[in-house]
């Protein structure tokens, strides 16, 4: 009698050779990249919130950004004591939190993070709500403002739109964040909309809108972000446009949201593998070429002010060729490699062997360590996701928890001093939402803290613990 | 100002040439675990979406196609639900494409794929899983959530179900996997 195995997968093949022919319909191919950008956008809004120095005022089109005060009292200092505060009113799917006390946000300082967490709208059962909340540096979680997704959409935009808030800057002591308001339909990306708003994190009000880019217009732009206080655009031709001082700057770079970094003291934008200069808009050099002196390599984003962090191998990651006399396909290396000689090799700042598969980004910590977000194997050579430290002499720990859920999409590391905070993110196909829970480690030791949990499943479903959490945050350097 | 994003799209090109070199071989193991090839189609296009979106490494098109076909499987649990959820939201189908036709196919194969559409969506992706994609219990359970045991128990039921319907032999592999399963039910 024939097994199961073999009759499996004859059935396989001959459907297989029924649908030779079948090539996807036209316009497949490209929602099918459309969705993949689209995702990787959100996944960037988790990724790459940015903290900016805060100006006195911004104008952008004759609209004032960054009017809110600076702090007048001093940072707070030492725990808060929590006994005076009042608890926020519990909504399910969201954590347990303190009402913001007046005067709190004058007093944040470096090691305070802001987020945003998505929850169910206990009021609207087919709508999530945005919760913005602030974490202090021991771990109190403070309820700064509720915005409900159903007031988020543009009141022009047909029903059946969704709309979500993310916090893309904010400075400690400052009273206002920048956000974009994302609007969408699910199932068709090609109409998402991004706005740039200011919030007021006292009122929860939101400002008017700076752009209102929907969809692909003629002359139509994407709102990409700031680079220091120099708006970003992209063009109708997806090129890099720079709003600067003498006026806007078309660079000719492509560009989108999820493929540009801004140097830490914004001085430079890595955009499509070229450096551009944010004052002028002028192009500084190109990044080596993926086969060059350092071998194959992807980039990182930046390592410092004035070098790029690439990881490099010596296996072409298209063709998967491995390159003769070269090491081992999986070896990576940690390589920085300085913008003001970007055609020569670069510093190798942790040679990784084959344990790290897939390093995802790297920060600098007050020890001299590496904190590395990224893909490796455990122990029981199994692939797994989450955050190491690469230590002076090449030797890596994992930090826990250390996390093999397949449906985890990211892992980012951002560091304070010698704090760090680690966001492993997922993604839930039946809500479209890509969220995070922060995790707060010290470099000098200690026990890791979980800052903002994923919410905890209520048995109804796997996915229902994956709905709502954390989608975009910042750590204040 | 720091950023972390990555800033080569070096995912498109292995997209679009897996596109091009595997769309029939793709479909074909989607149309396994759903009801029409215009499903299947759907499904492919989702299971792409989730693997270039995530982290994981696609070094060629041999490796990303079999990201892509474990994600097929996982993807084919969430679909219903998923569906459900933007259920109003799709109202918008001017611009989805036409469905595709369905072929004639070897009788073995409607055979086999009324069999498998006759299990419960779990035994259903625990036996492709196990029996066509060659995936170990352990790696079945975390691409599906589900307990090592759990895994072990829908195989066992799914296989039993199709080598019933199909007058076929259990697998020689699972015949130990079934004791163990059972074992784990005692």
């Amino acid at each position: 009698m024939r097994e199961l195995d073999d009759v499996l997968a004859e059935a396989a093949q001959g459907r297989e050779e029924s649908l030779d022919a079948l090539r996807p319909a036209p316009g497949r191919l490209a929602a099918t990249v459309a969705g993949v950008r689209r995702r990787r956008t959100r996944r960037h809004l988790i990724e790459a919130a940015v903290t900016v120095p805060l100006v006195a005022a911004l104008v952008v089109g004759g609209w004032v950004l960054g009017g809110s005060r600076l702090g007048t009292l001093p940072p707070v200092d030492g725990p808060i004591a929590t006994a005076d505060l009042v608890a926020a009113p519990a909504i399910p799917g969201l954590p347990d939190r303190f009402l913001m006390p007046d005067g709190l946000l004058d007093r944040t300082g470096p090691g305070w993070v802001l987020a945003t967490y998505a929850a169910p709208d206990p009021d609207q059962p087919d709508q999530n709500l945005d919760a913005v909340l602030l974490v202090s540096p021991d771990d109190v979680v403070f309820q700064v403002a509720l915005l409900h997704h159903a007031d988020l959409a543009s009141p022009t935009r047909p029903a059946g739109y969704s709309a979500e808030m993310t916090i893309d800057a904010w400075h400690p002591g400052s009273a206002s964040a920048q956000v974009t308001v994302l609007t969408y339909q699910a199932g068709d990306p090609g109409n998402d909309s991004r706005q740039a708003r200011t919030l007021d994190l006292n009122t929860g009000e939101l400002g008017d809108a700076v752009s209102d880019t929907s969809g692909p217009a003629p002359d139509g732009a994407l709102w990409l972000g700031y680079a220091g206080d120099t708006p970003m655009w992209g063009s109708s031709d997806s090129t890099l446009v720079l709003d600067t001082a003498e006026g806007p700057v078309d660079t000719g770079v492509p560009a989108s949201p999820q493929g540009l970094a801004v140097s830490p003291d914004d001085r430079d934008v890595l955009a499509s593998n070229r450096v551009v200069e944010v004052a002028t808009g002028a192009v500084l050099g190109s990044l080596p070429p993926r086969d060059g002196p350092n071998g194959y390599c992807a980039t990182l984003g930046w390592w410092d002010a004035r070098s790029v962090l690439l990881e490099c191998g010596d296996q072409d990651w298209v063709t998967g060729a491995l390159v003769t006399g070269a090491g081992a396909a999986n070896d990576l290396r940690l390589v920085a490699v300085p913008i003001d000689g970007l055609d020569g090799s670069g510093t190798v700042l942790g040679d990784l062997g084959s344990a790290l598969l897939n390093p995802y980004g790297a920060v600098r910590l007050e020890d001299g360590a590496l904190a590395v977000s990224g893909a490796a194997k455990d122990a029981s050579g199994q692939y797994v996701q989450g955050a190491f430290l690469v230590h002076a002499d090449g030797s890596m720990t994992p930090l826990a928890p250390v996390d093999a859920r397949s449906d985890l999409t990211g892992v980012t590391v951002r560091a304070a001093g010698s704090r760090f905070v680690v966001a492993r993110s997922s993604y839930s196909p039946a809500t479209g939402i890509e969220s995070a829970e922060l995790t707060a480690y010290d470099a000098s030791g200690g026990s890791p803290r979980v800052l903002l949990a994923l919410p905890q499943p209520d048995g109804a479903s796997a996915d229902q613990s994956r709905s709502a959490g954390v989608t975009s945050w910042i750590l204040a350097p | 100002m720091a950023t972390g994003g990555c800033v080569v799209a070096r995912w498109q090109p292995v997209l679009e040439q897996l596109v091009v070199e595997r769309y029939p071989r793709l479909v074909s193991r989607a149309r396994l675990v759903t009801g029409s090839v215009a499903e299947a189609e759907d499904l492919v296009q989702d299971a792409l979406v989730a693997t270039f979106s995530g982290r994981a490494r696609l070094r060629s098109v041999e490796q990303a196609e079999a990201y892509v076909r474990r994600a097929i499987v996982t993807h084919s649990i969430d679909a219903g639900r998923r569906r459900a959820a933007e259920g109003r939201a799709m109202t918008r189908v001017a611009a989805r494409p036409e469905p595709t036709a369905e072929v004639p196919v070897p009788g073995l194969t409607a055979e086999v794929e009324a069999a498998l559409a006759g299990l419960p969506e779990r035994e259903r992706a625990c036996v492709v899983l196990r029996h066509l994609e060659d995936q170990s219990v352990r790696e079945t359970a975390r691409l599906l959530r589900l307990s090592e045991g759990a895994v072990k128990r829908y195989t066992s039921d799914g296989v039993a179900a199709l080598t019933a319907a199909l007058g076929v032999a259990p697998p020689t592999s699972e015949r130990t996997d079934v004791l163990e399963g059972r074992r784990t039910d005692a």
